[in-house]
């Protein structure tokens, strides 16, 4: 064979093999980048809710005791919700934040359970709640009192930390050992819902 | 090949090649760093919240605490390091920089006092440090 005919097969190998594996880069990067950007505004919703919640438990309800259920992973609370919505019997609504222990069937990151926010908005009238299914890795709250205390005791709650961790539904990467990434986001506040300080 | 000219050329081609290549893999890097700093930042902001909420809880009794000329003055050891950690069993953690401040705000009003708190939360895991600063005004009744 032609020794110059041998060098352009193996120059246009090398660069033929450059191409591929910058191609199965940017190909990644992309991947990455968009998991990453998802999770970021899913986490965002989340929160978002979440928050908006949480800072009205107790608002208009015209009583001291506003929780209904508090544990590590369940929170259920009166609360008025979204203000303009009094036309019902009662000014308050009652809102549930649940991480089950049910597998999200529909991804496939195997660490995705399903959060369930239950927003009841007439609780004097049974059948109008409204479910909302989020998937997320993990959510727990912790209860405190004005001192920083963990507490127990519903009737000295003042501050509520929430930890959320969120995982992205797809990985971004896989390992050669077969074993996926998935992108993971966390966010943790501990926030004192104003109407819980008097 | 017939000459060395085709080696030049050669050379060329991969030199461009090349030179797309890091640009590409330069804005991807980029990329990359701003999502992972619009992470951090999203919980750098949730610590300074979570410090602004530590003062919106104080009662009118404890006026005192944002005093920064009173012994129980509640910044009194800042800056800080807070360390925060996350996971069913706490496997992740990250440490932030604290730092806070009270002023009295000299308005003169006869009923009212009011504080500026400002607070500053520092990552330095990262280059450039990623930093949030809120600033709130807590009001006590005189």
């Amino acid at each position: 064979m032609n020794i110059s005919l041998l060098t352009s097969f193996v120059i246009g190998g090398m660069l033929l093999l450059s191409l591929l594996y910058f191609n199965n880069s940017v190909l990644n990067s992309t991947v990455e980048t968009t998991m990453t950007v998802s999770s970021q505004t899913k986490i965002d919703t989340i929160v978002e809710i979440l928050e908006n919640d949480i800072s009205r438990l107790g608002y208009n309800t015209g009583t001291a005791d506003n929780f209904i259920t508090h544990q590590s992973n369940v929170l259920k609370f009166k609360g008025d919700i979204f203000d303009g919505d009094e036309v019902k019997d009662l000014d308050y609504d009652e809102v549930e934040w649940r991480l089950t222990s049910t597998k999200a069937g529909n991804t496939t990151n195997p660490n995705d359970y399903i959060l369930k926010r239950t927003w009841d908005p007439d609780p004097l009238v049974a059948g109008n709640e409204e479910v909302t299914e989020f998937y997320v890795s993990r959510l727990e709250f912790k209860y405190y009192t004005a001192q920083g205390a963990v507490t127990n005791d519903r009737s000295v709650i003042k501050q509520i930390e929430i930890e959320l961790i969120y995982e992205a539904d797809e990985p971004y990467y896989t390992n050669s050992n077969g074993s996926p990434q998935y992108y993971r986001t966390i966010w943790q506040r501990t926030i004192v819902p104003n109407n819980l300080t008097f | 090949m017939n000459d060395y000219s085709d080696i030049f050329y050669l050379m060329g081609a991969m030199l461009v090649f090349s030179m797309l290549t890091l640009n590409t893999a330069n804005s991807f890097l980029r990329t990359s760093q701003s999502t992972l700093q619009s992470d951090v930042e999203y919980r750098v902001i949730a610590l300074a919240q979570d410090e602004i909420d530590q003062v919106k809880l104080l009662s009118r009794d404890k006026e005192n605490l944002l005093r920064s000329n009173h012994n129980s003055y509640i910044f009194r050891n800042y800056p800080k390091n807070a360390v925060q950690q996350y996971g069913a069993s706490n496997e992740y953690s990250e440490t932030f920089t604290v730092s806070a401040s009270s002023t009295l705000i000299n308005e003169n009003d006869p009923l009212v006092n009011r504080y500026l708190v400002r607070v500053i939360v520092t990552q330095t895991d990262y280059d450039p440090d990623i930093t949030a600063e809120l600033t709130f005004i807590k009001a006590f009744e005189k």
